[in-house]
């Protein structure tokens, strides 16, 4: 017949949405913000996200340091495909300067953090979405609007982009 | 070659440093006043996170449309009777499935009323709802987590509705006197559905594992609860 009844979703559901919504709604405006200076904008990128987050409420986990990465995450891709769309060129956070800010960061002591700060967005992405988050390529094809073919490309051009940069860096493999 | 694990660690540090630059001048205190139009977007995404099963069945019914217009499915006729009993509702017979079609001309004065069965079968408790197009579906589940779909259109806009009718049953019943579709599963492992319309002109459809006689009873039982 039309439904088959036996799922059920969990009472933790419903409040893990609304709690991830009201911790980061603020942020997740914020980010959008700064990159696109339009608040009408914005909030549509906002509401995508956070559609995005509902879509995966199963898989997120509710509020922490984790979920805030995915949710930025997310921002920025949507962002820079806004700007595609309308045919601009992306205006991305990590400059010349931000990059040095970074690589002064405690983090920055490890070769590999800051190799991955230079990658190409969509790549750093991935490479987040995949190896921190723990999304397989099909659901970050999904999560990202492109093609599965696309993000295994993606992936492998990331992973060989890194060593390159990792060896030039000095780092050994 | 750089390991998974060597980047998952990377990954992880990278990602955490970033946000902390992106922190550096977003103050919690002074948040953006998000628009009522986006307050109302969220609200209706929240609906949508807290009955994700809701959400998905409604997919369901969409993408079975779709899977039907691509691969051509057959058409075979216009149910004529079913046209005059259900006023403007129209009844298309495929080969493995049905489409209740509602067509309104724009001098129909549709009902606004909420409905819902005063009689549910033991145990089922009413745990979310929501409107799809024109069409209000209720969700309801026992303590089996065993789940039962209540679904009324009074047919403001133009409204579609689609009954899979492979290993079903068709009989014709009555509710309350109206005419009634109801099909009855071969199997036991899917739900049997009726569909009838009031004398109102507002459609109904109700889907659950229940006997034909329970489904009738909890047919006959909705009222106007608005």
């Amino acid at each position: 017949m039309l439904i088959y009844l036996q799922v059920i979703e969990t009472t933790e559901d419903k409040s893990k949405f609304e709690e991830i919504y009201r911790e980061y709604r603020g942020l997740a405006y914020h980010v959008a913000y700064k990159r696109l200076k339009h608040v009408q904008d914005s909030e549509d990128v906002v509401q995508h996200v956070f559609m995005k987050v509902a879509e995966n409420i199963k898989k997120i986990e509710p509020v922490s340091p984790k979920t805030k990465q995915f949710i930025v995450t997310m921002v920025e891709n949507r962002v820079t495909d806004l700007f595609r769309v309308r045919g601009n060129q992306p205006v991305t956070f990590l400059t010349q300067e931000a990059l040095s800010r970074l690589s002064t960061q405690p983090e920055g002591e490890n070769l590999l953090v800051e190799c991955i700060f230079k990658l190409p967005e969509q790549q750093r992405q991935v490479i987040w979405l995949k190896y921190h988050h723990g999304y397989s390529l099909r659901e970050i094809s999904a999560m990202l609007r492109i093609s599965l073919t696309w993000a295994q490309k993606i992936d492998q051009r990331a992973k060989k982009k890194l060593e390159q940069l990792y060896l030039e860096g000095g780092g050994s493999l | 070659m750089i390991t998974d694990e060597m980047l998952c660690i990377a990954a992880a540090e990278s990602s955490a440093a970033y946000i902390r630059y992106l922190e550096q001048d977003f103050d919690p205190e002074h948040q953006h006043e998000f628009s009522q139009r986006f307050e109302k977007k969220i609200k209706r995404l929240c609906r949508r996170a807290n009955h994700p099963f809701l959400y998905r069945s409604l997919q369901r019914v969409a993408s079975f449309f779709l899977a039907a217009l691509i691969g051509g499915a057959v058409w075979l006729s216009v149910d004529i009777e079913a046209r005059a009993a259900f006023f403007e509702w129209v009844k298309e017979l495929y080969e493995n499935y049905i489409v209740y079609k509602f067509e309104t001309d724009s001098s129909y004065n549709a009902s606004v009323e909420e409905y819902r069965p005063t009689w549910l079968p033991e145990g089922y408790k009413e745990t979310g709802n929501d409107v799809f197009r024109d069409t209000v579906t209720v969700l309801y589940i026992n303590n089996k987590g065993q789940g039962m779909i209540f679904s009324y259109s009074n047919g403001q806009k133009k409204s579609d509705w689609f009954i899979d009718q492979s290993s079903t049953v068709t009989k014709y019943s009555q509710v309350n006197q109206m005419p009634a579709d109801l099909y009855i599963n071969e199997g036991s492992g899917t739900a049997n559905s009726i569909v009838w319309l009031s004398a109102d002109n507002t459609a109904f459809y109700i889907s659950a594992f229940l006997n034909e006689s329970d489904l009738i009873k909890m047919a006959e039982s909705v009222k106007c609860s608005s």
